[in-house]
């Protein structure tokens, strides 16, 4: 559906993007997650054809749109991180301009705004002017706009930001109905946990390079192996220590009462035969397994490590 | 055509207060001129009629609406493209399948929409000249069309400038600047070359001679094109006539030249510069130019 290739982007000596790859698959809602500055609205300004990039390709559907930058309007809906709304307009005449923007006029055009309002939960505020309209009501407003002409993919740069809590839990909603009926959505946040909730897939993009992709699972997992194995000896810890020493896989052993940190760099199986070579050396063992991670923590050990 | 831009940008401008006090400014401003101005032209005998006055007072009315159009249409047009980038909303435009050449064409339409209706608005003021007579319904569309090309003109000038520069207050000043630079370039031109030919000679004018470029370039020039209209409405009148570049110290060539056609070839011009400009504006609007950047590197990839 989506597929992002070695995109590369400069402002002037400053490398914005440095071959960031990801795929989005159809129906999927793919969190686009990074620190501030490290390439997320820049990547979405070229998806949705704001932005020329210096190298690489951006297929949407079949469609290079680096190299047919006209086709992209009709494929991407983007939703800016900032913008404004057009003051002595009401939300209906506001729809309907972009309705008529994509040809749509008349009878066609209001059935299809009071549709898609409907669905952002938006449209008992028809008659209103959009000036008057709390930051979430202009978001959903301008999510709104995004679905009028059915586009391939929303591109949804900081679709919560700013939002008090409870705007940013409707917009959660909205967008986790709009992947109910099958929308495919690239949202990006400074912050995992929002995204952990919604999104079925995760990119980390830290200084224009993008550091780990996959579920959330996935990255989880994938981080999870770097960290220690924690385990809690009820009996025997001088055994224990005296057996680990001998392993070649063990790098570093720590304790702290009866709790043993072991920097370890096996597979899963052999953190399996580990355990099994402790229980054998007559060694008590109440809790067994690698160190997790929380999302925040997990977010700043990839982005640390790059740096 | 249907321009979605145009139809928004109306709604939203007849709702804006401004725009009821701007009417209202404009047209108590050109009132007051109007009576100041009869009361200068009839003011030894209201029995007694000349009708030169009366096509002179007519012609004053002219150029005070001239006067207050240069000053209405760069604040018009200036923020028209740098007003959306302020407001954050260029980009969703930009990301919609309308062209560039659209979104400014409106813009342009709507503003002239907006010139038409303080004209119009001033229509019941120009008027009073018909309680006298001497002044025909083709001066009243004379004037229409002139403030229709000179809208379009300094306003494609506006929205040059107004797509180059971010923020609206230096579109704003450069607009200005421009739209005096044009006005009033030949006429500046003309009266250097004149103190210089002064100051090197005898003292005596006779001898001057407009070169022929300089009245070439009073084609561009909204001010010649007012007198040229002016000298055209009013034909008895010789102090127009005097100070339109075709006249003032031309050869013989240059002064048999019809004023009514050269106006008409001087707002043809400048609707030509204004498309020009037009055209430049979209281009510079466009936020990605036909990958020709990408292309290369491509090609250098491969």
């Amino acid at each position: 559906m989506v597929d992002v290739v070695d995109l590369k982007k400069n402002y002037g000596n400053f490398v914005a993007l440095n071959g960031v790859s990801f795929h989005i698959s159809e129906g999927e809602m793919y969190g686009f997650v990074g620190p501030n500055g490290a390439g997320k609205t820049t990547t979405m300004k070229i998806m949705a054809g704001l932005l020329a990039a210096d190298g690489g390709s951006v297929e949407i559907d079949g469609v290079d749109i680096l190299r047919h930058p006209k086709k992209v309007k009709q494929l991407v809906g983007y939703m800016p991180d900032f913008f404004g709304v057009y003051d002595n307009l009401k939300v209906s005449e506001y729809m309907e301009f972009f309705a008529s923007v994509y040809g749509i006029y008349g009878k066609e055009a209001r059935k299809r705004c009071q549709e898609k309002l409907d669905v952002v939960h938006m449209l008992e505020k028809e008659d209103s002017f959009v000036d008057v309209l709390s930051r979430g009501q202009k978001q959903r407003l301008c999510l709104a706009r995004c679905l009028l002409y059915q586009p391939k993919i929303l591109v949804m740069d900081e679709p919560a930001f700013g939002l008090d809590p409870r705007a940013r839990y409707e917009m959660k909603e909205v967008l986790r109905e709009l992947m109910d009926v099958g929308v495919t959505m690239l949202v990006s946040s400074h912050i995992l946990s929002e995204l952990s909730e919604i999104c079925t897939t995760v990119g980390i993009i830290e200084a224009g390079k993008m550091v780990v992709s996959g579920t959330l699972d996935e990255i989880m997992t994938k981080v999870n192996q770097s960290n220690p194995i924690v385990m809690e000896v009820v009996d025997g810890l001088e055994k224990a220590i005296a057996f680990l020493k001998e392993k070649e896989d063990v790098e570093t052993i720590s304790t702290n009462e009866q709790k043993v940190y072991v920097g370890f760099r096996g597979s899963q199986k052999d953190e399996a035969l580990l355990l099994q070579g402790l229980l054998g050396q007559g060694v008590l063992i109440s809790q067994y397994g690698r160190a997790e991670n929380n999302l925040e923590s997990l977010f700043m050990q990839i982005t640390e490590k790059e740096e | 055509m249907k321009n979605p831009v145009l139809s928004k940008e109306l709604r939203a401008t007849a709702r804006r207060p401004r725009l009821v006090l701007g009417l209202f400014v404009f047209n108590t401003v050109l009132a007051f001129m109007v009576v100041a101005v009869f009361r200068l032209n009839f003011y030894i005998s209201a029995s007694e009629v000349s009708y030169s006055n009366v096509i002179r007072f007519f012609s004053w009315i002219e150029i005070a609406e001239f006067l207050l159009l240069a000053f209405i249409v760069p604040s018009l047009m200036a923020g028209s493209i740098a007003g959306e980038r302020e407001k954050q909303t260029l980009d969703i435009l930009l990301t919609t399948p309308m062209s560039t050449l659209t979104i400014i064409v409106g813009k342009l339409l709507a503003s002239t929409g907006t010139i038409l209706l303080f004209i119009f608005s001033s229509i019941p003021i120009m008027s009073v000249v018909f309680l006298i007579g001497g002044v025909g319904l083709f001066d009243i569309v004379l004037i229409v069309v002139y403030a229709c090309v000179f809208a379009i003109y300094i306003g494609s000038i506006g929205i040059f400038f107004s797509s180059i520069f971010r923020r609206t207050i230096f579109a704003t000043i450069t607009t200005y600047g421009a739209c005096v630079f044009t006005c009033v370039l030949p006429y500046v031109a003309y009266w250097i070359g004149y103190w210089i030919y002064l100051s090197g000679d005898d003292g005596l004018s006779d001898g001057f001679q407009v070169p022929g470029w300089l009245i070439l370039l009073g084609l561009f020039s909204p001010v010649d094109s007012l007198v040229s209209m002016l000298s055209y409405q009013i034909a008895g009148n010789t102090w127009y006539r005097q100070i339109c570049l075709l006249n003032i110290n031309a050869d013989s060539f240059w002064q048999s030249v019809n004023t009514g056609e050269w106006m008409c070839v001087s707002m043809l011009l400048q609707m030509l510069v204004a498309a020009v400009l037009i055209l430049a504006s979209a281009k510079i609007l466009e936020p990605v130019k036909a990958g020709k950047k990408h292309w290369k590197i491509e090609e250098k990839n491969v």
